[in-house]
C-alpha cells in the first residue's frame, strides 16, 4: 500500500512537473522519449549488437539449464543467443520462446508476456504459435498483464489460421468483443459464432451480447442473454472458477435490472445464485446490493447482517459509503436511535479527514479513501494491479543482476519495464482522473445522506407521542430453538468465509404503535 | 392555574418518558448475531459398522467387531435401535503367570468374559460444529451422547451366561460425505452379575452409511424454546 501512495505521489509529482515545463521543453523532452523508446525496441537491441561472435553452444547450454530449471542461467544463455543470433536461424524464435519460458519461470510476467508476443507477432515458425497463444491465454485468465498489447496489438485484426480449439475460441471471443467495442455488430457475431458453446468464452460471448442490448436499452433481450449464461451446459459441476466468473456476472447483471425493476424478490434470488469464489470488490459489492434489496423487502435483520459481514478483514478495506448510510437507516427504522446516531458519528470519523481534504481542494490521487475507492473496480483496478506487479518483478530483476551483467540482460530488463511502467502510469492517469472524479462525488453524497439521516434521527427521538394512545409493537420475539434444521452459530469476533452470507442480527423493532393508527410510530 | 400548568408540563414531558424507555442501553443491550445456514449434513437412517477394543479387564483385552442401526427423528433425537457387538478376546497372559510365579488363581469377580453386547439406546445430539483443516477446508463434526441398556453374554471356560447391562456412552462424528461419516465412540458398560455391577469401556472406532439424507427428509420446523 505505501508503494502504491508513493506511486500516486510520484504521479502527482509528475504530473505537476509537466504542467509546469513551457510547450518547447516537453516537445524536446517527448522527442528525446522517444528516440530513448525506439532504442528500447526488440529490432534496434539485435541491429547494435550484430558484432558480437555467436557461440554455437550458448543454445544447447542455455536449453540444458532450462530442463535442469536454473531459469537465471538459461535466460542469460537464451538472451546471449538472441543478441548474437541471425534473425532467419532456425532456432531464433525458439530461443525467444524459450527465454520467455524461462521468465515465465521467474515470476517476470511482463517480460515473458513480452517474448511470447513476440513469437506469436513475427509467426515465422508456425509449431511454436500455439504454445506461446496457449501461455498467453493462461497468463490473461490468472495475472494482471498488458491488455493493450495482447488484445489488441496482437489478437485483435490478426489472422492465425488453424489453431486447437481451445486457443481458438479464445482468439474468436477477444476479436469479437473488440468488434463489439467498436460497434462492427455483424463482424463480432462472426467472430462469436466460431466460439464452441462448451468453452467459458461463449458464456463471456453472451455476456457481451447482454451488456450490448443493456447500452442499446433492450432489456428483455439483455435479460434473456443473461439468463442463457446461468442454464448454459458449461461447467455445470462448478468447478472451473473462469467459467464460474462468468456466470457470477450474468446473475449480477440479471439481480441489477431486477433491482431497478423493482422485483426485489427476483433480484434476490440472482443475487443469491452469485457464487464466492474470492473475497474481491465485486463480492462486497454484493453485499451491500444484496442488503438494500432485503431492506425493500423489509428484512431489516438480513440486511444487517449482510451489512455486519462487510466488517470482516477481507472487505472493510473496500469504499463503500453506503453501508454506513443503509446501517444508520435499518436503525432508525427499527427505532433504535443510539444505533443509528452511532452509525452517523461511525461514518464522520472514518469519512471526516478525507471529506475535509475534498473541501480544502486537496488533489484527489492525494486522498487515501478517495483513490483507494477509484482504483478498487473496473479497468483502472486491473491497471493498479498490473502497476503493483511490475514493480514487483522489477525487485525480482534486482536479485538477478549480478548473475546477467555479463549479457546486460538486467539492462535489457530495466528499460522494458521502465518503459511498461511509465505507459502503464500514463493510462493510470487517465483512468483515474475519471474514478476519481466518480469516488469523491459518491463520498460527497454520502455524507448529505448522513446529514439528513442524522437530522431526520433527531427528530424522531423527540417525536411527541400520547402516552395513553401508544403501546409497544406486537412482534414476536425472536427465538433461537435447540432443534432445527439450522444451525445457529454466534458471531464471535471471527468471521467465518463460509458465513458472510448468511448473518442475522437478532434485534427487534422498538417503535411504538400507534393503538389508533395500529401503524409504526415513527 | 398552578395545576393548569403542572398538567401542561407533564403533557409535555410523559411522553418523552415513554419514548426514553424504550431506548436501549446500547453498551450492554448490543444485537446478538448468528450466521444461520441450513444443516449441511442430516441423518435418516443409519448403519455403522466398527472396530473397537474392551482395554479395562487386565486378564483379557477384547477386540470388538460391531454393527448398529440408528433411526434419526430429528437433527437433535435418535434412536440406536439395535447395536451389536462380538468380542474376540486375547489373554493376556496374567492369570497364567499368577498360577505360575505365585500359585494363585483370580476369584472371578466380574463372571467371565465379555462375548456379545447388545444394546439399544437413545441418542441426543446437542453439539455440531465445524473445524477448520489446515486453513484450507472445512470438517464438519456432531457431538452426540447414547444412553441405553441390553443384554450381555459374559463367558468363562466356554460357558456363556446373559446378564443386563446399562450403557452410557460420547461419541464424535466427522462427516467425509453426505452418506458417508466416521465416529468414534466411548461407551461405559455397567454390568448386572452380581450384587455389586462391575464396569466395562469400549473404545470403538465406526464408518456410518447414512440413507435417506436430510436432503430428502421433510422440514421438521424449528423445535424448543428459546436460549436467549
Amino acid at each position: 500500500m505505501k508503494r502504491l501512495i508513493a506511486l500516486f505521489a510520484l504521479l502527482a509529482f509528475e504530473n505537476l512537473a509537466m504542467a509546469q515545463e513551457p510547450p518547447a521543453a516537453a516537445a524536446q523532452q517527448a522527442q528525446e522519449e522517444a528516440q530513448k523508446q525506439a532504442e528500447s525496441t526488440e529490432e534496434a537491441q539485435v541491429d547494435a549488437v550484430v558484432e558480437l561472435e555467436l557461440d554455437p553452444a550458448v543454445f544447447d547450454n542455455a536449453l540444458e539449464d532450462f530442463y535442469a530449471k536454473s531459469y537465471a542461467d538459461a535466460a542469460k544463455g537464451f538472451y546471449a543467443f538472441v543478441r548474437t543470433a541471425n534473425a532467419t536461424d532456425e532456432r531464433f524464435e525458439w530461443a525467444q520462446f524459450f527465454l520467455a519460458e524461462c521468465f515465465k519461470g521467474l515470476g517476470l510476467t511482463h517480460a515473458a508476456v513480452q517474448y511470447y508476443y513476440l513469437v506469436a507477432k513475427t509467426r515465422s515458425r508456425p509449431e511454436i504459435l500455439p504454445m506461446a497463444l496457449e501461455r498467453l491465454e493462461e497468463i490473461s485468465r490468472t495475472r494482471p498483464f498488458d491488455e493493450n498489447l495482447v488484445f489488441e496489438d496482437l489478437l485483435y485484426d490478426s489472422e492465425f489460421g488453424f489453431l486447437p480449439e481451445a486457443l481458438s475460441n479464445w482468439v474468436q471471443y477477444v476479436q469479437g468483443y473488440y468488434d463489439y467495442r467498436n460497434d462492427f455488430i455483424e463482424w463480432g457475431n462472426r467472430h462469436f459464432d466460431q466460439v464452441k458453446t462448451d468453452s467459458p468464452y461463449f458464456l463471456k460471448a453472451l455476456y457481451v451480447k447482454g451488456v450490448y442490448a443493456l447500452k442499446k436499452r433492450k432489456d428483455d433481450e439483455a435479460l434473456a442473454l443473461f439468463d442463457s449464461i446461468v442454464h448454459a451446459e458449461v461447467d455445470k459441476e462448478g468447478t472451473d472458477i473462469f467459467a464460474q466468473d462468468a456466470k457470477n456476472q450474468a446473475h449480477l447483471a440479471m439481480a441489477r435490472l431486477l433491482y431497478d425493476m423493482q422485483e426485489w424478490k427476483k433480484a434476490l434470488a440472482e443475487y443469491d445464485s452469485v457464487k464466492q469464489i474470492d473475497l474481491s470488490f465485486n463480492q462486497a459489492q454484493l453485499l451491500l446490493e444484496k442488503a438494500w434489496t432485503q431492506y425493500h423487502l423489509g428484512e431489516y435483520r438480513k440486511a444487517m447482517g449482510l451489512l455486519h459481514a462487510l466488517r470482516a478483514p477481507s472487505y472493510s478495506r473496500f469504499f463503500l459509503p453506503d453501508a454506513f448510510t443503509l446501517r444508520g437507516i435499518i436503525f432508525k427504522q427499527l427505532c433504535h436511535f443510539i444505533p443509528a446516531k452511532r452509525s452517523v458519528r461511525e461514518f464522520r470519523s472514518t469519512f471526516g479527514r478525507p471529506l475535509q481534504d475534498l473541501r480544502r481542494r486537496v488533489p484527489l490521487e492525494n486522498i487515501r479513501v478517495v483513490s483507494r475507492g477509484a482504483t478498487q473496480d473496473g479497468s483502472i483496478a486491473r491497471r493498479t494491479e498490473l502497476l503493483r506487479a511490475l514493480e514487483k518483478e522489477v525487485e525480482v530483476i534486482d536479485k538477478h543482476d549480478s548473475d546477467w551483467g555479463e549479457v546486460e540482460l538486467d539492462k535489457h530488463l530495466r528499460r522494458l519495464y521502465e518503459l511498461e511502467l511509465r505507459e502503464q502510469a500514463r493510462l493510470w492517469r487517465i483512468d483515474f482522473k475519471v474514478a476519481s472524479d466518480a469516488s469523491g462525488l459518491e463520498l460527497l453524497e454520502s455524507e448529505e445522506q448522513m446529514n439528513l439521516l442524522d437530522y431526520e434521527v433527531g427528530l424522531d427521538i423527540f417525536k411527541r407521542l400520547k402516552a395513553e394512545e401508544a403501546r409497544l409493537g406486537s412482534e414476536k420475539p425472536l427465538v433461537i430453538p435447540f432443534d432445527s434444521e439450522n444451525v445457529y452459530y454466534e458471531f464471535d469476533t471471527e468471521f467465518w468465509n463460509d458465513e458472510l452470507h448468511s448473518y442475522e442480527f437478532f434485534v427487534n423493532s422498538r417503535c411504538f404503535e400507534a393503538a389508533s393508527a395500529g401503524g409504526t410510530a415513527k | 392555574m398552578r395545576r393548569l400548568l403542572f398538567v401542561l408540563a407533564l403533557s409535555l414531558v410523559v411522553p418523552t418518558l415513554a419514548r426514553a424507555e424504550a431506548q436501549p442501553d446500547i453498551e450492554t443491550d448490543a444485537p446478538r448475531v448468528f450466521s444461520i445456514q441450513p444443516r449441511p449434513y442430516r441423518l435418516g437412517h443409519e448403519f455403522s459398522l466398527g472396530l473397537g477394543i474392551l482395554p479395562l479387564d487386565a486378564f483379557y483385552k477384547g477386540a470388538v467387531i460391531g454393527a448398529s442401526y440408528t433411526y434419526h427423528f430429528s437433527d437433535f433425537w435418535a434412536w440406536e435401535m439395535a447395536n451389536i457387538n462380538y468380542s474376540l478376546n486375547i489373554d493376556t497372559g496374567l492369570e497364567g503367570e499368577l498360577l505360575d510365579r505365585y500359585g494363585v488363581r483370580p476369584v472371578d469377580a466380574a463372571g467371565g468374559e465379555v462375548t456379545l453386547i447388545g444394546t439399544t439406546s437413545l441418542i441426543v445430539k446437542p453439539l455440531f460444529g465445524k473445524f477448520s483443516a489446515f486453513n484450507l477446508s472445512k470438517v464438519f463434526a456432531e457431538t452426540y451422547f447414547t444412553a441405553g441398556g441390553g443384554p450381555i453374554r459374559l463367558e468363562r471356560e466356554g460357558r456363556g451366561t446373559f446378564y443386563f447391562t446399562a450403557q452410557i456412552g460420547v461419541g464424535i462424528r466427522f462427516w467425509v460425505a453426505k452418506a458417508f461419516s466416521l465416529r468414534f465412540d466411548v461407551r461405559d458398560y455397567l454390568i448386572f452379575n452380581d450384587a455389586l455391577p462391575t464396569n466395562q469401556l469400549m473404545f470403538m472406532i465406526g464408518a456410518s452409511f447414512n440413507y435417506w439424507n436430510g436432503d430428502e427428509k421433510k422440514p421438521v420446523g424449528e423445535r424448543g424454546g428459546s436460549f436467549q
